[in-house]
């Protein structure tokens, strides 16, 4: 726990670096920035509609952040990736607020998570952690309810990263 | 021990079923933990400070450009909105709702984002006064994001702490009760353990037990036959086999009955024998063997001794015979039966031969001693008269050895009969010293008789044993003394009823040696003496005396034996008879000077032996009586119809009618021989038929030899009686000198008296016979008997002296008899005597 602990605080650390150094973000909030290679310069770009066109994954689930059941629907992150022919170990996650997480590539299931593209049927304002949102079938099975799986609960998503 | 192992196995059952609830909330706890959603609700909430630091920043930038980036406003207006919008929904506005403070500032950070989305919500772009109002807005709910992160940041550590302290006391639980469950557990598998220990140990006793009873079962000498209920066998030993001629295979299953058991009516009994009644079971052992005919595979039957028991096995009835041949022990115990009974015959077989011999001994010596008595009385040169009397003595040492043989006998089968009577102990004594002092003298010895000591008192005892005795121990003492003296001595302690009586016979002899004074008493022990020479006599003196004398109740003891003599005593225990009293002994022996009554007598003999008829004719003749001779009963019968003898010597072993029957016919008749005296004389002991020879009216009784001198003192002490016209009824002229005396009247009273009491007693007699020789009969007796000597009834003074004394055993058995001649005489002497009253009257 401390180790978690630890890293929480790095990633805060980092995330306050992001906010003094980096330039602002001034980018269409529903367009889902993806870099397929560590060293690609060009990203592939996704919108609310494109997701929709790929394979679809839609579960109910009770989360920390909502109240009562939700139904989360949208992309499996695996689908994602191999449509864009992803290489690279890991994928690094962007938010608005400039949070990131990681995930190794060998940890993606085939539908978990998904990124999800609408809260019981409706697409996701910024205010309401949208557009894009990191999400796992809590409920399904305890190995989705650790502080990992929380962590990685990454919403307001609008870039995702290759990374050796 | 049921009742306790389910204890345990509950406790056990319990402990583990509560580790396992205790394990499994361990579980959800640990879950919970691993599942950890406070941290993330932290990081929620400090990032509310983030986020509003972030958009202030945001803010102040914009603000300074001209014109400022609305969009990035907005974003990051929203990223704070969304931001905001999760403390108030799910896991973090329950943690923040818990606190009032953090509820406070919750709800003015609410009121914050309600502002601000109201200041972005307006149509068309914000102006610079709402960017500034923004801004304002931003800057005072800054320090709330930071308290409201702390506060958060407060109350998940506190809760966490909270949990993690659950955690601990779960486990601390848990582990105590897998502590206690591993303790229970090790003593369950030290009892387990030391159960299987003791388990382990008793099957091996159980094994060596088995072992044991297999090796008892097969080793045993005694067939062992188990069986079941129905009498199948189920086991059959060795010894068994052994017995039984099966073999264990080919008898199995196989019925008891029918197969060793030969007969099937054994059946019950043995399920009687297997069910003894109550109380029979737990009595010895031997009650419950049992002797029955078994059977071999061969068909020989064969006696067994069987011993069986039942028992439970497995719900089952079970029986156990235990069978022992017993073949070869009845073979022996009939054996010694057999052996038995053929020493028994041959003891009587001796025994008959002995008094048959004693009787066919006596006959000849009869003959003897007749002769050699009557060659006495004839002129005789000394030479002659020295082989007479030598003769004559070897004659008597031969008669001695066959009555002692006859005494021995009797003894030996029980026939040894005492004749008690009247018996007057100081003439006894006198008499026995008169006989042998010349036996005595002969030797240079004095006999010495202190009567002194003997007051006169009359006993009722046999006199003749007691003669015979004392005569046996006076003649040892004089035959072993060579110097100095032998005395008779008596001492005598007189009770009511008896008296003790010890006499002793004291010599100067050399003493018996002291090894040999145990055996003085033993059959046949004759000693040697000192100068080699035989003694008189066959030894068996002594042991025929103490026979005697221990049949009287009383006893014969050596008192003192040393060099300077010996002592014997002889004691008895005699019943008193009242003094006075001058009963006479029917054969005491008198002694009179032979031929002294000369009168000239008729006598008849009844003899069927020619010789002992002749020896006794020559003899009487010599004394110069006329003799008839008569050779059987009939031909006595006739001589004594015909004519009237004065004395009648009557042998009870005669042809066709026997002594005793003549003499009973001839009383009991009519015949001119009513009243005549009649000698008896048998060649058997006296003793036998002493009593019915009295019963059948017998006046005296001999046993043969008669020899010369008794036969004088024999005629003349009956002669007295004979010279009297009526002998039964005035003996001595006393009813005579009564009737002097008293008159006639008074004489007929007493007469007429004596016959009421007379007739009253002998009612008491057939009313309780058995009861005879009870006190009242015998005084009644005992008066009468005084009655009948003071009138002179002779006859009835001595039949009425055998109810004075005890009952015997012999007077008995001739009860009846005997009281039916007293009744009979009774009468005709009553009747008698009015006649000769009227006589004297005349």
């Amino acid at each position: 726990m401390p180790i978690l602990h630890h890293s929480r605080l790095t990633a805060s650390i980092l995330a306050c670096m992001w906010l003094q150094g980096a330039p602002a973000i001034a980018q269409s909030a529903a367009v889902l920035e993806l870099h397929s290679k560590p060293s690609q310069t060009e990203p592939h770009h996704f919108s609310l509609e494109g997701l929709d066109e790929l394979h679809q994954v839609e579960f109910s689930t009770t989360t920390l952040w909502t109240d009562g059941t939700v139904t989360f629907s949208g992309v499996p992150l695996k689908a994602l990736l191999e449509e864009v022919e992803f290489q690279g170990q890991t994928v690094e996650l962007v938010a608005l607020n400039d949070y990131s997480i990681s995930l190794p590539i060998d940890e993606i299931e085939d539908e978990v998570p998904i990124v999800a593209t609408r809260m019981d049927g409706a697409p996701m304002s910024v205010r309401m952690k949208g557009p894009f949102w990191l999400v796992f079938p809590y409920d399904r099975h305890p190995k989705y309810r650790t502080d990992t799986m929380y962590a990685r609960s990454i919403w307001q998503l609008f870039r995702i990263k290759a990374v050796d | 021990m049921h009742l306790y192992r389910t204890a345990v196995l509950v406790g056990l059952a319990a402990l583990i079923a509560l580790f396992v609830a205790m394990s499994i909330s361990l579980l959800f706890q640990l879950r919970d933990l691993q599942t950890s959603e406070g941290e993330s609700m932290q990081w929620s909430i400090t990032q509310v400070d983030t986020e509003l630091a972030s958009f202030h920043a945001a803010l102040s930038t914009e603000i300074g450009k001209t014109p400022p980036d609305i969009d990035e406003i907005k974003l990051r207006l929203d990223i704070v909105l969304n931001r905001l919008d999760i403390l108030q929904s799910g896991r973090a506005a329950a943690v923040l709702s818990e606190n009032a403070r953090s509820s406070d500032m919750l709800a003015q950070l609410l009121d914050y984002a309600n502002r601000i989305a109201a200041i972005s919500d307006k149509a068309g772009d914000p102006t610079s006064g709402d960017l500034d109002e923004l801004l304002a807005l931003t800057q005072s709910a800054r320090p709330l994001g930071r308290q409201l992160a702390l506060s958060g940041l407060r109350a998940t550590a506190r809760q966490a702490e909270v949990r993690r302290a659950e955690f601990a006391q779960q486990l601390r639980w848990t582990g105590s009760v897998a502590i206690a469950l591993l303790l229970l557990m090790v003593c369950l598998l030290l009892v387990l353990n030391t159960m299987l220990k003791r388990a382990d140990a008793r099957d091996r006793a159980l094994l060596i037990s088995s072992r044991k009873l297999a090796s008892t079962v097969s080793a045993s000498l005694d067939a062992i036959i188990a069986m079941d209920e129905d009498g199948k066998i189920v086991d059959f030993n060795e010894a068994a086999e052994d017995m039984f001629g099966w073999s264990a295979e080919e008898i199995l299953g196989r019925d008891v009955i029918g197969t060793i058991i030969p007969s099937s009516t054994e059946k019950p009994r043995l399920k009687e024998m297997a069910h003894p009644a109550q109380g029979e079971a737990a009595g010895s052992t031997d009650k419950r063997r049992h002797e029955i005919s078994a059977c071999r595979k061969t068909g020989e039957a064969f006696p067994v001794e069987l011993n069986i028991t039942s028992f439970m096995e497995e719900g089952d009835l079970k029986f156990v015979m235990y069978l022992r041949d017993i073949t070869a022990r009845k073979a022996n115990e009939q054996k010694l039966i057999d052996a038995r009974v053929r020493a028994e015959q041959t003891d009587r077989a001796k025994s008959k031969f002995l008094t048959i011999m004693s009787h066919e001994m006596r006959t000849p010596l009869n003959g003897v001693l007749g002769v050699l008595d009557l060659l006495k009385t004839k002129k005789l040169t000394s030479e002659q008269s020295r082989y007479l009397d030598i003769a004559i003595a070897s004659s008597e040492v031969l008669l001695e050895h066959v009555n002692e043989t006859l005494d021995v006998t009797r003894a030996e089968t029980g026939d040894l009969v005492l004749v008690p009577s009247h018996c007057e102990l100081d003439v006894l004594i006198a008499n026995i010293a008169d006989v042998l002092r010349p036996l005595a003298a002969e030797k240079g010895l004095e006999l010495v008789q202190s009567v002194e000591a003997i007051e006169a008192q009359f006993f009722w005892g046999d006199g003749n044993r007691i003669r015979q005795i004392l005569t046996n121990l006076v003649g040892n003492a004089i035959k072993f003394t060579e110097h100095g003296q032998v005395s008779i001595s008596v001492r005598a302690e007189h009770d009511i009823e008896t008296s003790e009586i010890w006499i002793g016979v004291t010599d100067t002899g050399p003493g018996i040696p002291p090894d040999l004074q145990d055996r003085i008493f033993d059959d046949f022990a004759a000693f040697a003496e000192p100068n080699g020479r035989q003694s008189r006599g066959d030894g068996l003196g002594l042991a025929i005396s103490k026979q005697i004398a221990q049949r009287m109740g009383g006893d014969i003891s050596l008192q003192k034996s040393d060099d300077s003599g010996s002592v014997f005593c002889l004691y008895l225990k005699l019943p008193n008879v009242l003094p006075g009293e001058t009963a006479q002994a029917t054969n005491e022996i008198e002694l009179v000077a032979a031929g002294a009554d000369t009168v000239e007598k008729h006598i008849l003999i009844v003899e069927d032996n020619a010789i002992n008829r002749n020896v006794l004719c020559e003899m009487l003749v010599g004394m110069g009586h006329d003799v008839a001779t008569a050779s059987d009963g009939l031909d006595a019968m006739t001589m004594s119809d015909q004519s009237r003898f004065d004395v009648i010597f009557m042998d009870i072993s005669i042809p066709h009618l026997d002594g005793i029957e003549v003499t009973r016919r001839i009383r009991g008749g009519d015949g001119p021989n009513r009243a005549t005296p009649i000698v008896g004389v048998t060649a058997h002991g006296q003793d036998e038929y002493r009593a019915i020879a009295v019963e059948a009216g017998m006046s005296r009784f001999h046993t043969k030899p008669i020899r010369y001198a008794e036969l004088g003192q024999i005629l003349s002490s009956i002669g007295s009686d004979t010279t009297a016209q009526e002998p039964m009824i005035d003996r001595g002229g006393a009813l005579q000198e009564l009737y002097n005396a008293l008159g006639s009247e008074k004489t007929r009273s007493v007469v007429a008296e004596f016959e009421e009491q007379l007739q009253e007693f002998l009612q008491g007699l057939e009313r309780e016979p058995q009861a005879n020789g009870a006190m009242g009969l015998a005084k009644q007796a005992h008066n009468l008997k005084g009655a009948a000597a003071m009138l002179g009834f002779s006859e009835l003074e001595t039949l009425l002296a055998e109810y004075e004394g005890p009952t015997t055993e012999q007077r008995s058995a001739h009860e009846s008899k005997l009281a039916g001649r007293l009744g009979k005489i009774a009468k005709q002497v009553v009747s008698d005597a009015e006649v000769m009253l009227d006589k004297f009257g005349q």
